[in-house]
């Protein structure tokens, strides 16, 4: 399966006034991988993201996203990719299960196979228990996996995570770190995730990309970018060594 | 369509969900049955040997009673109705981080702001409805006169004139929760405007036409001239006020009787002998057409208000702030 | 003459003033108190000296005896002098007189009748009548020339007289005319009283003051009567002069009176709408035109036919023509009236008066319902207007709407 181009760009370049947020972006992910997306904050991640889903207009530069333009037919993007916004909100008034027909609904997902994958995927995120509280009641973490149920539910080639793990205790992470990983390994869907909480993507992603004031300076699997950056021979490597070498330079 | 249907739904459901809209129109359902119980029994009392009177059920909407008539109840209160209802519509979602959610699923961004206005139109026009429905059913149980085609007609109208001058100010208050950040703000800054054209406008209208044509109490009493050109100016700058132009509209609307939307007229003694020989209402389509530059103010203005709202919300960012 | 000697105090006067109302025989009886007359004296002479008569008309008067003496006499009286052809003759009573008896201070009337012969011309003839006591010593003589003179119609026994024998009036009038008519004979007569008028005149003759009518008029002799003479033109007569001729004869005599009528005409406008609907629509501030037909219904030329209106104050209202110099008896003409609300006025019904103003008072006013309805130019603004601002969202959406 893999090979495929999901995700292209060609120097995509976003500009707030004089402030470029991206600089010339070229990147290629391809299917069924999981790509983490590195770098501090306001290095451009979430604007990258937003872009991929024709949310925000690129000032130049193209992005493809699963064969679409995201500027021109932002809706085509919409309907098969998902996007799970750092700190995800919900109506608080509602309880789970309302929160996420209504958003199966918006998706144009009938009412009999809505209410199939909404217990489904309330299962998978381990919610069936909670699915009648109201979402104000919730924690974080729970939040954070009827955020995932919420990206799923419209069964999404490729899906872009905002800062997945950011406020949840270790606990919460792990649990996050784990469905994800085995989103990637069973359902064979693309993850885009960009934080910069290091050593969580080292755990899951096949490949990184580090973002540095808008610019992409590195890309590649893992141990490729250790060898570059900390030399052969090194085998206990973190990502964070290789990330701070990167930053140093920058 | 179907993420506009889908969310204005979901807004529906918000507001008949919400205290809010409860309290509202509970206080103008109970206000309109109170006027037009005080003012059905005024009419009782006075139809009490007439034979066949006409004209009277309208009087319901538009006699002033002991204290105000239901029209002017709704001329005043009904900018705060649609305030009520859009002052948070857009920052809220912000607020609770649903809007970037919102946003990134499969529909067209401006279904959401779509569906919000249309939403809060439709509770609007509910309200109005009802009230309205209500008010004409208690009239008839006290008065005992069954409006005619063009009485309906009429309030049909008062009707959509009153849902569109409501609009308005529903899309004031969109406007500034797209703006705002705060629900707070969103909200004062609303009701700023609301009281800048409820009193302000009137206010500065005087002093304007005082300013200007100023009236001089001379020993030969006022110069008439002067006092039509006092009052022209008055009404014109009052006119940049919607309410101004909701009120004489439907006034008028509602008073066959009422021939110009003008409250002072310069008539000569021929002008009144001649219209004195033919005293009729005014036929339904003569009331429109006078009214007709002031509703299509009002709609102009509510489209226009709701164009802004569009613009300033499609063009800004959407960042999870 | 009696009363001019009593002015002799004011006392006098009033006393005799009131009791010569009460008996003027007490005047006379005064009168005699101052005899200042001669001791005998007659005289004689007719009514008049000199007379002028008509051709074979008989000559009547009174011939007076008087006794200008203090004593009664008895005079002798006779016509010594009398042309030839002529009757003369003295009557008292039925009788024939020759002579009679007149107390002092009196007079006495006898009545005298020159009846000229078939064959007596024009030309002066002369009487002459003497008087005598019976004594033979005081006489009196008096003549009367006649001069008879050709035929003059009207001046017969019959007199006509009329102050005004030619009235003017409208066609739809009356004219009454008042004719005096005097019986110039001695004797009671019936006379009877014709007219000719143009065809289909009506003309009575009635008494003054009276409503009958009459045909025939009995009159005492030398007695007069007023006659009124009505004359009725019919309705469709034509304004012009008719000449009335009325006609009074008594058996052979008769006078006639020219009288005359001049007809002005009946002047009489009528005025409307061709269509006879009178309402008219209109706009605020925007002209509306009305045929209107101005007739002339009445029986005169109608000149200067002029035209206005009554409306409120700023509007206007313009005839075309103006006005009408000259309406035939009969005759139809269209207007064209403009009528122009003011801009300020009002949406409502307002009644405008059109008034037909003729000769002669006749005029005839048309009240229009004028209409005035709401510009509909506010209307396609405004529709504009939306249409623009849906039009600019409209544009909003296709620009943005598709993200």
């Amino acid at each position: 399966m893999k090979g495929q181009i999901i995700v292209e760009t060609e120097d995509l370049t976003k500009k707030y006034g004089s402030r470029t947020a991206v600089d010339h972006l070229n990147i290629k992910i391809e299917e069924g991988e999981v790509f983490g997306f590195l770098g501090p904050n306001g290095a451009g991640k979430t604007t990258t993201l937003l872009m991929f889903l024709g949310l925000t207009e690129p000032t130049s530069g193209r992005a493809k996203v699963i064969g679409f333009d995201p500027t021109r037919e932002p809706f085509k993007v919409k309907e098969k990719v998902g996007y799970l916004p750092e700190n995800v909100g919900f109506y608080d008034d509602m309880d789970a299960r309302q929160n996420l027909r209504y958003i199966a609904k918006l998706n144009r997902i009938s009412g009999g196979v809505s209410e199939k994958r909404i217990d489904y995927w309330l299962e998978m995120v381990g919610l069936s228990e909670e699915s009648t509280k109201k979402v104000g009641t919730f924690s974080k973490g729970m939040r954070q996996r009827l955020g995932i149920a919420e990206v799923l539910i419209k069964e999404p080639k490729l899906v872009f995570l905002d800062e997945p793990t950011i406020g949840l205790d270790p606990d919460g992470t792990n649990r996050m770190l784990d469905l994800i990983h085995s989103l990637s390994r069973e359902k064979n869907i693309t993850l885009f995730l960009s934080s910069h909480l290091l050593d969580q993507v080292q755990r899951i992603c096949d490949r990184v990309g580090i973002m540095i004031n808008g610019n992409l300076v590195a890309i590649g699997p893992i141990d490729e970018l250790a060898k570059k950056k900390l030399g052969l021979g090194k085998e206990d490597y973190t990502l964070e060594e290789i990330y701070m070498k990167y930053f140093k330079e920058a | 369509m179907h993420g506009i249907l889908t969310i204005f739904r979901k807004e529906m459901g918000d507001h008949f969900n919400s205290l809010r809209f409860l309290l509202i129109s509970a206080l103008i359902v109970m206000v309109g049955v109170i006027i037009t119980s005080m003012v059905g029994m005024a009419i009782q009392e006075e139809l009490k040997g007439m034979a066949k009177p006409s004209l009277i059920f309208l009087l319901l909407f538009t006699s002033t009673g002991k204290l105000f008539s239901f029209v002017q109840f709704i001329g005043f209160f009904g900018p705060l109705l649609g305030i009520f209802l859009g002052f948070d519509s857009i920052n809220r979602e912000r607020v609770s981080r649903t809007l970037s959610k919102l946003v990134s699923q499969p529909i067209f961004r401006d279904s959401i702001i779509n569906a919000k206005f249309l939403s809060g139109v439709a509770i609007i026009a509910i309200i109005l409805v009802a009230t309205v429905l209500l008010i004409s059913g208690l009239g008839i149980r006290l008065v005992g006169v069954v409006p005619g085609v063009e009485e309906v007609s009429r309030l049909v109208i008062y009707v959509v004139i009153s849902l569109l001058y409501i609009s308005f100010w529903l899309g004031i208050s969109i406007l500034f929760s797209v703006i705002f950040k705060s629900a707070a703000t969103s909200a004062l800054a609303s009701l700023a405007i609301w009281i800048f054209f409820s009193f302000f406008v009137s206010l500065g209208a005087s002093v304007l036409s005082d300013a200007v044509a100023p009236i001089s109490q001379t020993a030969s009493g006022v110069d008439p001239e002067m006092l039509i050109r006092h009052e022209r100016i008055q009404r014109l700058t009052s006119l940049v006020s919607p309410m101004t132009l909701y009120s004489e509209a439907t006034t008028t609307i509602l008073d066959p009787m009422r021939k110009t939307t003008r409250t002072l007229i310069l008539m000569g003694p021929l002008e009144r002998f001649s219209m004195s020989r033919f005293q009729s209402p005014l036929p339904l389509l003569e009331s429109i057409f006078i009214v007709i530059p002031h509703i299509i103010s009002i709609v102009a203005i509510t489209l226009l208000c709701f164009g802004i709202c569009y613009l300033v919300f499609m063009r800004q960012e959407i960042r999870t702030v | 003459m009696g009363r001019m000697r009593m002015k002799q105090g004011l006392f006098f006067l009033i006393v005799v003033m009131c009791l010569s109302l009460l008996s003027p025989a007490f005047i006379f009886a005064a009168e005699e108190k101052k005899d200042t007359r001669p001791e005998r004296g007659i005289t004689v002479y007719p009514e008049f000296s000199i007379v002028s008569t008509g051709k074979g008309e008989t000559v009547r008067m009174d011939l007076t005896l008087e006794n200008k003496g203090r004593a009664d006499e008895t005079i002798d009286v006779k016509i010594s002098t009398v042309p030839k052809g002529w009757k003369a003759t003295m009557k008292g009573g039925s009788y024939l007189v020759a002579g009679m008896y007149v107390a002092n201070g009196k007079s006495r009337n006898l009545a005298l009748s020159l009846e000229p012969d078939k064959t007596i011309g024009p030309g002066g003839y002369v009487f002459q009548f003497d008087a005598q006591t019976a004594d033979g010593k005081f006489t009196s003589t008096h003549k009367l020339t006649v001069n008879v003179q050709e035929r003059v119609p009207g001046a017969d026994d019959i007199q006509i007289t009329t102050s005004y024998p030619v009235l003017r009036g409208q066609t739809d009038a009356r004219f009454e005319f008042s004719l005096e008519v005097l019986n110039k004979s001695e004797s009671d007569r019936a006379f009877n009283l014709a007219a000719i008028g143009p065809e289909k005149w009506e003309i009575n003759f009635k008494p003054a003051y009276e409503a009958k009518q009459i045909s025939s008029l009995r009159m005492k002799g030398g007695q007069s009567q007023t006659v009124a003479v009505e004359v009725s033109p019919p309705r469709e007569a034509k304004s012009g002069e008719y000449p009335v001729l009325v006609k009074i004869s008594s058996g052979e005599q008769k006078a006639e009176a020219k009288l005359m009528v001049v007809l002005t005409g009946i002047y009489k406008l009528d005025a409307g709408t061709p269509t006879g609907i009178l309402s008219l629509e209109t706009m605020v501030g925007k002209p509306a035109n009305i045929s209107l037909f101005v007739k002339n219904t009445g029986s005169a030329v109608n000149r200067n036919v002029s035209f206005s209106s009554f409306k409120p104050e700023n509007w206007e209202v313009k005839f075309n023509p103006e006005k009408i110099e000259a309406l035939e008896t009969g005759a139809l003409k269209q207007v064209e009236v403009t009528i122009t609300p003011a801009k300020e006025a009002l949406v409502g019904d307002y009644s405008v008066g059109l008034l037909v103003d003729g000769e002669k008072g006749s005029s005839k006013t048309v009240e229009m319902r004028t209409t005035v309805r709401a510009s509909t130019a506010w209307g396609w603004i405004g529709i504009g207007i939306i249409i623009f601002v849906i039009a600019g969202l409209c544009g909003l959406f296709i620009w943005l709407g598709r993200r």
